[in-house]
């Protein structure tokens, strides 16, 4: 072409339209803008055409030109398009399908961590729950109260005395309302000829029924418990007790019921809804506080030295409860002058009505406690469990990557995209997580009342779904939570597997990656340390629980009858011949070698008194004893040491108690006394319960309680009562016909009573209640959290020993033995499970000691326990592992070789 | 039946590629517009527009072999599509209907 016919249009014009135009459209519009500058430049010349061009760039530069929206040759489905889903779900379906084992094995990691984390929630969602059905909750305050002697913690309690409430919303305006409360323990209530069960009472002022949210269904809450001898039924209680239709609550009010042995009615005047099981109160009946005005005397009002009273102080909205704790210091001084008038310094604090029930470290509680700390631990052993169920999934599907890498090559060759690779295996996971969650619901349902008996506690799903802790937030805070492990364990493999290069996976040269074997060890790193965790746990609350059985108690309880007294035999002058003829006449049964009556037994907080001095010493500040009632059969029959001195005798009891005055010291509080040993404290004299006491006897310290608390020093008293316990000591031989005899006896000596009966050691065991719930729950969930990281362990080298299967092979051929090659396979998850103890023992030891913190009496952590838990896993894991590894080294090489 | 609406710039791109009949692109519509109506129009008014009508589904396009005068460029060959014809037809139509209204003498009278 001839130079001159071809004319250039300006470079830099030409260099800007390339820069800026969107390459798109870069090549045909370059073509037409010079076949135009041509044009013009023949049609006007150089100067016009130039200038035109230009102009002509510009109007094909951003942002005035419309960019061509590119479109592919092929159609491009969207990943979440109905089509693909379905096709996602077909695959999915056929992949699982296709690898039974490895489905089946994730499958039931996946049910089992959810069906366990489900049940866990149900419990620590109901623990948490308490009390919430009060309204005013956060403005709700108990009164505690510790008392000091010497600078010592004597009584860390929730009873202080009668004047506190009353007084607190005097002093201070911040208090709103408040109400007090004394526990009236069981009673019987009777109607005409019938008598109901033991039933809890209290005795509640007239604030009671509006401070707190327990609602009336009959009666008025404003009046209901104003006068004397006024009492509130629960609604069950009612129907039970007059078989009535709600319809008819209203005509009850204003019937009459007698209480145990008393004379005079009580007048029905409220009918409470029944009272949740989430309330740290818990009772059935419900009495006017002006009763006990009269029989307990006006004390009940204005004693300040006197104490049997809980306190709840409501405050007003927006106050502050620990600037209103500030002030109790000088309450304190105001009112208790230092220790002049209750005996010790006292020292009041609030402690928030949601802390009730479990942060409630308090002596003579009112309320249900439980352990928070034990809760807690329930709840991360649950989020573990779940945990670990989802680093199983992670940790089977990055295995099978090399497998899955050959189907990633093929379907990004065919042209699919990261997106639709991720969305296909996002949906596999979707897939089997839902499944699980399907068959884990069901599950958990059916196992309903295995776990309701195993905790002893109304649990249901509801807990979870609104009924329970946080109502509607928890339900939705859990799908969040499941969402997002679905989510996480989902998007790990899938972005893994999808992130291959399609020609290195095709090409044959694709290893995998070392970063992925890193990953995945460490995650069965991190289940086997949340398993040993959860091992050694199991075994240091089992010890602890089989040390809190056997330990010595310092009685014998074995074989031991308890039964109550008679409460509605009324007390007179021939009660102590009664109580005596009847120990005897029963003991005329060869089948019972002891019998002795008591007012207290083993097992609850005894009452303390405050002040106690040994007559004649310099003591100045008195000291606190316990006190036990008992009769002089009691050391015989519970066999407990006499250290000196004698037992009781006949005389020493009398049908008028104010003339008894001689007491036995247990050799604690002989040494709390001041006092050298056992033989030095006989003759003395203490000043307690406002009179002097001589020291007949001392005997050896006991466990009054269980191993949660320190052995206390005790007065022992000897008298007697008609509400208090027979303990029988009986032969092991037919235990029935022995009970039958005891029944028979107790039926004539006092007609009217009703008779049952426990032993002693199940009921002293009983305070071990929640330890054994704890202990069962932890056994069973670190079961399971072994068990699913075994599964995993499982596939994950099964996968990893059928990718070796060649180099056995070749290794067999060239002579290795099986051992050798076994231990080869083992080694590398036995080094995962070494390091996994190496991190868990540290672990594990920081959470048992806290646990093992709450008991006064415990176990040592012994470095074996440790060993033992190690050799466990390690056992666990070599088990698991060999099954495989054995079954690839005795495998016929030839089988593994031939194929190539 | 609802029609996409053509403007009036883009009714005349289109009745110029239907004009050029498989020989329209950039350059050959410029010209056109250029020649037929006289109006000086910026070559990005053109491409901005023949894009659009594309979007609309009134046109197709399709990359022509390379040829020797643009230096070895493609170009980009425009036809209008069934639906593209439908429009410029269905305007045509209503344009008529519309004449046939006129009163007869209106447009004399106001007009001259």
């Amino acid at each position: 072409m001839h130079p001159s016919n071809h004319p250039h249009p300006p470079r830099w014009a030409q260099r800007l339209l390339a820069w800026f135009h969107p390459s798109e459209t870069l090549e045909e519009v370059e073509g037409d803008l010079d076949e135009l500058y041509a044009y013009w430049h023949r049609r006007a010349g150089k100067t016009q055409a130039t200038l035109r061009y230009v102009l002509n760039v510009v109007s094909v530069l951003p942002p005035l030109v419309r960019r061509r929206s590119f479109k592919n040759e092929y159609s491009q489905p969207s990943s979440l398009r109905p089509d693909m889903i379905r096709n996602y779900l077909k695959i999915a379906f056929r992949n699982l399908l296709k690898n039974k084992v490895f489905s089946l094995v994730n499958l039931t990691g996946l049910v089992v961590g959810i069906t366990a984390c489900l049940m866990i929630l149900q419990y620590v969602s109901f623990e948490l729950s308490f009390d919430q059905f009060h309204t005013d909750i956060d403005r709700i305050y108990r009164v505690t109260n510790d008392r000091f002697q010497q600078g010592k913690l004597v009584q860390h309690g929730t009873i202080t005395y009668p004047t506190i409430g009353k007084t607190m919303a005097k002093d201070y305006q911040e208090v709103d309302s408040y109400t007090t409360m004394v526990n009236g323990g069981t009673v019987k209530l009777r109607r005409e000829k019938s008598i109901s069960q033991d039933e809890q009472l209290f005795y509640v002022d007239d604030h009671f029924l509006t401070f707190f949210t327990f609602p009336l269904l009959a009666g008025d809450a404003k009046t209901a418990l104003k006068a004397p001898n006024s009492m509130v039924l629960t609604e069950s209680n009612a129907k039970r007790i007059f078989g009535v239709e709600p319809k008819d609550y209203a005509r009850l009010i204003g019937q009459s019921l007698y209480v145990d042995l008393d004379t005079e009615p009580f007048r029905i005047t409220g009918i409470l809804k029944d009272i949740p099981a989430t309330s740290h109160l818990q009772f059935k009946t419900l009495i006017s506080y002006e009763t006990l005005v009269r029989t307990w005397g006006d004390w009940v009002k204005t004693s300040w030295d006197g104490s049997d009273m809980w306190h709840y102080l409501k405050l007003k909205p927006g106050s502050d409860a620990a600037a209103l704790e500030q002030k109790f210091p000088a309450f304190s001084d105001r009112y208790f002058q230092g220790d002049k008038v209750s005996g010790s310094v006292e020292k009041f604090y609030l402690q928030p009505l949601r802390k009730a029930h479990l942060y409630s470290d308090y002596e003579y509680e009112i309320g249900i406690v439980n352990n928070g700390k034990a809760v807690w631990t329930m709840l991360i052993i649950a989020a573990f469990i779940l945990l670990i169920a989802w680093i199983n999934y992670i940790n089977l599907a990055t295995a099978r990557s090399l497998e899955r890498a050959k189907e990633v090559g093929v379907r990004k060759v065919a042209g699919a995209t990261s997106g639709q690779l991720i969305g296909q295996f996002l949906s596999e996971s979707v897939l089997l997580n839902l499944f699980a969650l399907v068959l884990a619901i069901i599950l958990t349902v059916s196992l309903q009342p295995v776990l309701n008996e195993m905790v002893d506690k109304p649990l249901s799903l509801s807990l979870l779904t609104g009924q329970g802790y946080g109502g509607s937030a928890m339900a939705l805070a859990l799908v969040g939570v499941f969402a997002l492990g679905l989510f996480l364990s989902g998007f790990y493999p899938a972005f893994a597997l999808s992130a291959f290069q399609a020609i290195q996976v095709l090409k044959g040269s694709f290893k995998r990656s070392a970063k992925g074997i890193w990953v995945r060890k460490s995650l069965v790193v991190f289940q086997y340390t949340a398993s040993v965790v959860l091992i050694i746990g199991t075994f240091i609350v089992f010890r602890q629980l089989e040390f809190m059985r056997k330990e010595n108690l310092g009685f014998n309880m074995d074989q031991v009858l308890v039964v109550p007294g008679p409460a509605l035999t009324l007390w007179d002058s021939t009660a102590i011949d009664r109580i005596t003829s009847f120990k005897a006449e029963v003991k005329r049964y060869p089948a019972i070698q002891a019998a002795a009556s008591s007012i207290n037994l083993f097992g609850n907080r005894l009452s303390r008194t405050f002040n106690v001095k040994r007559v004649g010493s310099n003591q100045e500040k008195g000291v606190t004893i316990s006190r036990m009632v008992i009769d002089l059969d009691f050391f015989d029959t519970y066999q407990i040491k006499l250290l000196a001195g004698r037992n009781f005798i006949t005389t020493d009891s009398d049908p008028d108690g104010r003339k008894v005055k001689n007491a036995i010291l247990n050799l604690s509080a002989v040494r709390l006394l001041g006092l050298p040993d056992a033989a030095s404290a006989l003759g003395q004299k203490i000043a307690c319960y406002g009179r002097d006491w001589e020291i007949v006897g001392v005997v050896s310290d006991f466990h009054q309680q269980s191993l949660h608390y320190p052995i206390e020093p005790i007065v022992f008293q000897p008298f007697y009562a008609n509400g208090g316990f027979y303990s029988f000591k009986i032969a092991s031989t037919d235990p029935e016909k022995t009970i039958d005899q005891i029944e028979q006896k107790y039926r004539e000596f006092f007609p009217g009573n009703t008779f049952s009966y426990s032993f002693m050691d199940e009921q002293f065991n009983r305070q071990y209640r929640h330890d054994q719930v704890f202990g069962k729950i932890t056994t069973f969930f670190s079961f399971l959290a072994v068990l699913i990281a075994s599964l995993g362990l499982f596939g994950l080298s099964s996968y990893t020993i059928s990718q070796r299967a060649k180099e056995i092979g070749v290794r067999k051929v060239l002579g290795a033995s099986v051992g050798s090659i076994v231990a080869l396979l083992s080694k590398d998850f036995l080094k995962l499970v070494g390091i996994a103890i190496v991190i868990a023992a540290p672990i594990a030891w920081y959470a048992v000691s806290t646990w093992l913190d709450d008991f006064a009496y415990k176990i040592d952590l012994s470095w074996w326990i440790f060993v033992v838990a190690g050799v466990l896993a390690v056992g666990i894991a070599l088990l698991t592992v060999s099954f495989q590894s054995i079954k690839a080294a005795l495998m016929n090489p030839v089988k593994t070789l031939r194929s190539e | 039946m609802r029609r996409t609406y053509l403007g009036e710039f883009e009714e005349i791109v289109l009745l110029m590629v239907a004009i050029l009949d498989g020989d329209a692109y950039g350059v050959t519509v410029s010209q056109e517009i250029e020649q037929h109506t006289g109006r000086q129009v910026t070559f990005g008014t053109v491409h901005n527009t023949l894009i659009r009508l594309e979007e609309k589904g009134f046109v197709t396009s399709l990359l022509g072999g390379s040829t020797a005068e643009r230096g070895g460029r493609r170009k980009r060959l425009f036809k209008v599509t069934a639906l593209g014809s439908r429009a410029l037809q269905d305007i045509q139509q209503l344009r008529n209907e519309l004449w046939q209204l006129l009163p007869p003498n209106t447009l004399k009278l106001g007009g001259s």
